[in-house]
């Protein structure tokens, strides 16, 4: 049994709108998603062995859209899209994210919150509830940018800032760190943006007036 | 603070298949090349950072397009696909995937490009040339995922597990010792660029994670080791 099972933090730190901590939330995140490892798993493989060992991997992108990679043999009725194979898998830029998110609630890679409780947060599309960026205004995502080697492991952080925009309390129950991925033939400028883990925010956490809430996941690598 | 976990497991049988020695342990390190480009694929090949990464041999790429040669976005970072390898050290001989082994032990595994010491294990000749102390024993060619992992994850206690299992034979008239091993993925780097726009690439095996055994084990000639990695992800 690995004494070290669980390589992720979630922190959640909320302010008000003088900019002081008024809450801070610090616990192991749960749920690495199935759609994540299905992803994983597909990316471990080329077009020519997808195809030749009728491997076919399924996952569904944020929008609940199942999406599936089968090499160059036809995608089953039930695909909504499907890839040939999986190239990247932790896209976080906003650029290049596939024109069907444009109209859903948030359409860029980042850490999402959501109004709701997952039931299953490992069989999550995203955070439950997703809430509109009308109601939170995000900040920059903020993604590794260089390695980071402390005693614990290599450690990688990602992070963003969400502002309630509105004139009532939003409550926060679910967030999601969200990244893009892409396989041909849409290679390299087509990301589909998918949940890689969701977490349940317990308690909930309500988010006044002109508050803002930074949500910090932290990943550790074993060194 | 705790980690993403990696677990080895190393087992040598006998000519009669009698277990002879078993080693368990989590894994130390997840490599600074494997972080490097974990990390470029963040990004955008307008912004990719460059990074200096270095293959099992120590020679050296970049993530980026800013130098040469480059991977540019690096994509398929777990590649473990025998169909995609190629050739590695040179032309003679093929590579194959995924856990490889060496003689010695790594000052600092987290800093090391693959196993220490002198390879063993890692290739199959393709040409008339001596083959590596240790020959694939379970690779397979027409086996689903090639018969060293599980082609679709299992949700165990642990969180979503990825294993992945190497046998190798033994083929020298000499004991071997084996004292680091490593999980191998590997990626193309464009080796140069033409005027017409032709490129030529080459395949570059990395480390993703190093590891040295608690004490170094000696393979006899026609006993086969089986050495495995699983990563678990929580759940």
């Amino acid at each position: 049994m690995p004494k070290s099972k669980v390589g992720v933090t979630l922190r959640i730190e909320v302010r008000d709108d003088k900019g002081r901590v008024v809450k801070v939330i610090e616990t192991p995140s749960r749920s690495f998603t199935q759609n994540f490892i299905n992803i994983l798993f597909a990316s471990m493989w080329t077009v020519y062995t997808l195809t030749n060992m009728n491997m076919v991997y399924n996952f569904y992108d944020v929008m609940g859209n199942q999406i599936c990679v089968v090499g160059n043999a036809s995608p089953p009725s039930y695909c909504y899209l499907s890839l040939e194979d999986v190239g990247i898998l932790f896209y976080s830029e906003p650029q290049y994210i596939d024109p069907s998110y444009q109209s859903y609630i948030i359409y860029m890679p980042g850490i999402w919150p959501g109004a709701a409780f997952c039931p299953e947060p490992v069989y999550a599309y995203g955070p439950c509830s997703p809430i509109s960026t009308s109601v939170l205004s995000p900040g920059l995502f903020s993604f590794p940018s260089s390695p980071v080697y402390t005693t614990s492991g290599w450690q990688m952080s990602y992070s963003q800032t969400w502002t309630n925009v509105t004139s009532s309390p939003v409550i926060v129950s679910s967030v999601a760190l969200v990244f893009g991925m892409t396989g041909d033939p849409y290679t390299p400028n087509d990301y589909f943006l998918y949940a890689a883990i969701v977490d349940n925010v317990t308690p909930a956490v309500v988010i006044n007036p002109g508050y803002s809430v930074t949500f910090t996941y932290t990943l550790l690598y074993a060194v | 603070m705790t980690l993403l976990a990696a677990r080895y497991r190393v087992e040598v049988r006998d000519k009669e298949g009698k277990l002879v020695t078993v080693l368990e342990d989590d894994s130390k390190s997840f490599t600074i090349n494997f972080i490097k480009l974990l990390i470029a694929s963040h990004y955008n090949q307008n912004d990719v950072p460059t990074f200096t990464i270095y293959n099992v041999a120590g020679n050296v790429f970049y993530t980026g397009n800013t130098q040469s040669p480059n991977v540019d976005v690096p994509s398929q970072i777990f590649n473990i696909d025998y169909n995609y390898w190629g050739h590695f050290p040179n032309s003679n001989y093929y590579a194959v995937p995924a856990i490889w082994l060496g003689t010695s032990s790594c000052p600092n595994p987290a800093l090391a490009n693959g196993p220490c010491g002198s390879l063993v294990a890692c290739c199959t000749p393709v040409t008339n040339v001596s083959p590596y102390p240790f020959s694939p024993y379970n690779l397979s060619p027409n086996v689903a995922c090639y018969g060293i992992t599980s082609c679709s994850p299992s949700l165990t206690e642990e969180g979503w597990a990825l294993t992945i299992t190497n046998q190798w034979l033994n083929v020298s008239q000499s004991p071997v010792t084996v004292a680091s091993m490593a999980l191998v993925s590997g990626v193309y780097i464009v080796l140069s660029a033409t005027a017409e726009g032709a490129t030529q690439k080459i395949f570059e095996p990395y480390a993703i994670i190093v590891d040295n055994l608690p004490s170094p084990i000696t393979v006899w000639p026609g006993f086969l080791i089986t050495a495995s990695y699983t990563i678990y992800f929580p759940v």
